[in-house]
């Protein structure tokens, strides 16, 4: 069991292989027994808009029945074509890019730290946990597609690959409008060198690229061009729909108007700030830096923005999973965060009242932030990791 | 040879600029422009206009007024833009300023210049300004327990306390007098304090109401002896720290707060501001303010939704918990657990 055996690069014993082949049935095992389910999305959304593009074809995406990022749609259309269930294929679909994830985690776990056994450990956690299940394999939602694209994105940069990067980052914004909750990272990067503002270039490009085959079927290029705006506008019923964040403290049912401008221009006051400060701080660029401000903003930035669903920590979850795997002793904070936003789930899927108070999650959640940004402050002033005012900054991400 | 617009743009960040005698880099310069732009934005949502230009003015005036503070206390450019940023955005502010055009500001801008004239060892006019805040309103009698602590520490003169106590005295006598027959239907008005733990609803039917006037005495009682117990040490060494003033003004604020019948949710105004200047003296504590925010914040949330997403009692509690850790603080500093632990 202690051989080692080779796969192409990769090298591994014969238990561990074992081991990730076991893990990799039952992670398929559990997702094909509820593909079954039917959630409310589908019947509601998902459903009428592959009838709309079964009727229409391609040509039916000149129409305003989506509010959905145009590559999202394409996927869509695809599946109209194919000689199957659509709800079966759609989640088999995303269910593939779970494996692929998971697989991408192990590999920027055993990036960063060198362990192969924590990057098998990664493979399974990220497999088996319990949002990633009930995201594709039951709710038929698929957050999985743009965290792939910044998992690779992140990869590619801590690689020092920044135009690889950076083009899968401006993937990641074209289906959906959650990337910019990290996007202040990029911003520290810059100020830091990693990466220059040609590298920007790379977001809108691949905005455009995403919406031009929309565009080509007919729908308005203005249409298409506002459609996060569209989506934002959406969802006006609750600050915070069964997401544990700053609302669910203060009161979520009003001045629903009021405070979706008051939470906007609030995070960018406090990201302002963030911002400002960490600008300030000459350190070494390590992966464990970008994993740390990746996790960090995407987490602050959700806290206080209005109208949160609670899948939105999806990709946080993925990128702390990752942190633990490097800082054994946050593990808590790991536990913490990747069961608070199944209340939401559970919530959404079962429609029963959660048992636990959205409150209680949110002050956990608030903790959970402020662990992360502790754990960025004292890497700021880590000595180990500082730069002298001398010092040139290296243009690459450090290992 | 060709010029990088990035390396450009970086160093025009970090550029140092000279106006007058003042010093200052681009960053700190345009975050300063920003944030006051994020902060009349941030009060738009609420005004059916333009923000009503007394209470926009007020509060940049508050703002500026905490980051003037900051300055003199610790000369760090970075940090006196953060408080300036903070104080701009902070949540309270907005609430009482722009929804709720309350009046709370006006209390937190005399505090501010009252800590400023202390610093500048203006102590008379220090006092002017605390007596006035005294006179005003009961909610500032923490002010007066400090400054006894300050008399202790030979910060002030006794005919100064003495003004002070006339004026803390004065304010005590006219609460008790107007409150014997209050006839209120509850103690406490969306601030989270004892009575939303141990029941808010006041006594009904009688000639006094006497939880009110047991929470009168005892605030009295309770801050005098939380002020003897101080002075059991060595009254903080040499000298009063920036730091242990803001701590003490927060402590004797809050306790006050804790058990002062009839308050409502603009209690905490003060000490939320006093909080974030805290915070740059001591960055370390900054659950302090992070947590304040939210016991302050909920109680306005309750008085504009007229319920609360959770039970007040549990910002009571947290209030508690900041109370007493900043009260085991400063028995710490003053040597009086030392001293405790020597005597057992």
């Amino acid at each position: 069991m202690k051989k080692e055996i080779s796969i192409g690069t990769y090298r591994t014993e014969v238990s561990e292989l074992l081991f990730l082949a076991v893990i990799t049935l039952l992670a398929a095992g559990v997702r094909i027994s509820v593909r079954s389910f039917i959630a409310e999305d589908w019947s509601v959304y998902w459903s009428h808009w592959l009838s709309e593009l079964e009727a229409g074809g391609f040509g039916a995406l000149a129409d305003d029945f989506y509010d959905y990022a145009p590559p999202v749609m394409y996927l869509l259309y695809v599946i109209t074509l194919l000689p199957m269930n659509a709800m079966t294929a759609f989640k088999g679909f995303c269910c593939l890019l779970d494996f692929a994830g998971a697989a991408l985690i192990a590999g920027m776990v055993k990036e960063c730290t060198g362990s192969r056994r924590k990057a098998h450990l990664a493979y399974g956690i990220f497999l088996f946990l319990p949002t990633v299940i009930l995201n594709a394999a039951v709710w038929s939602q698929c957050d999985i597609i743009y965290t792939l694209l910044i998992l690779c994105s992140v990869c590619f940069l801590m690689k020092n690959k920044t135009w690889t990067g950076m083009w899968f980052y401006g993937a990641a914004f074209a289906v959906k409008l959650q990337t910019l909750f990290i996007f202040p990272f990029l911003v520290i990067l810059w100020v830091r060198r990693k990466v220059d503002l040609k590298h920007f270039i790379t977001i809108p490009v691949m905005y455009l690229a995403g919406i031009f085959p929309a565009w080509l079927a007919g729908r308005p290029f203005a249409e298409l061009i506002g459609i996060y705006a569209f989506q934002g506008s959406k969802d006006r019923w609750s600050l915070s729909i069964k997401f544990p964040n700053i609302y669910q403290i203060i009161g979520n049912n009003y001045f629903l108007d009021e405070y979706v401008g008051a939470g906007m221009y609030l995070i960018l006051g406090i990201l302002m700030m963030v911002m400002f400060y960490m600008a300030y701080q000459r350190v070494q660029v390590t992966k464990e830096y970008v994993i740390l401000l990746v996790i960090f903003f995407g987490m602050l930035t959700t806290y206080f923005i209005p109208h949160m669903h609670e899948r939105y920590l999806y990709l946080t979850d993925a990128f702390l999973l990752i942190y633990i795997m490097i800082r054994t002793d946050r593990f808590f904070l790991f536990i913490g965060a990747s069961f608070l936003t199944v209340v939401g789930y559970a919530q959404y899927l079962t429609k029963n009242e959660p048992n636990v108070s959205y409150g209680a999650l949110a002050f956990v959640q608030l903790a959970v932030l402020i662990q992360i940004g502790l754990d960025l402050y004292h890497y700021l002033h880590n000595p180990a990791y500082s730069l002298d005012s001398g010092e040139e900054e290296e243009r690459r991400i450090l290992g | 040879m060709r010029m990088n617009p990035d390396e450009l743009l970086r160093a025009l960040l970090f550029r140092e600029f000279r106006f007058g005698r003042y010093t200052f880099d681009f960053l700190e310069a345009l975050l300063a422009v920003c944030i006051t732009g994020v902060g009349y934005l941030l009060r738009t949502p609420f005004e059916a206009g333009l923000p009503h230009w007394p209470f926009l003015l007020a509060e940049w005036y508050l703002a500026f007024a905490g980051a003037v503070l900051i300055w003199r206390y610790t000369e760090s450019r970075k940090k006196t833009i953060g408080t300036y940023s903070i104080l701009l955005i902070l949540p309270t502010v907005i609430a009482d300023g722009a929804i709720l055009r309350s009046n709370a500001c006006v209390g937190a801008v005399l505090m501010i210049c009252a800590l400023l004239l202390l610093e500048r060892e203006e102590k008379w006019l220090f006092t002017a300004v605390a007596a006035a805040l005294l006179l005003w309103s009961v909610k500032y009698i923490g002010i007066l327990f400090v400054c006894i602590v300050l008399r202790q520490n030979q910060r002030l003169k006794s005919t100064q306390l003495l003004l002070l106590l006339a004026a803390g005295g004065a304010r005590f006598a006219y609460a008790y007098r107007s409150w014997l027959n209050a006839g209120y239907t509850l103690v406490t008005f969306h601030w989270p304090n004892i009575y939303e733990i141990v029941g808010k609803e006041a006594v009904q039917g009688q000639l006094i109401d006497p939880i009110a006037l047991v929470g009168l005495f005892l605030t009295a009682g309770l801050l005098l002896m939380a002020v003897w117990l101080f002075g059991q040490g060595k009254l903080f060494g040499l000298g009063i720290s920036a730091g242990t003033l803001l701590r003490l003004f927060l402590f004797f604020g809050l306790a006050a707060g804790y058990f002062l019948p009839y308050m409502d949710q603009s209690y905490g105004y003060l000490y939320c501001i006093t909080g974030v200047l805290y915070f740059m003296l001591e960055p370390g504590e900054f659950f302090v303010p992070v947590l304040l925010q939210i016991v302050t914040y909920t109680g306005y949330q309750e008085c504009l939704n007229g319920e609360s997403m959770m039970p007040m009692a549990v910002f009571s509690g947290i209030q508690f918990l900041i109370m007493a850790y900043l009260g085991v603080r400063l028995l710490q500093e003053a040597g009086v657990i030392k001293i405790c632990r020597q005597k057992n």
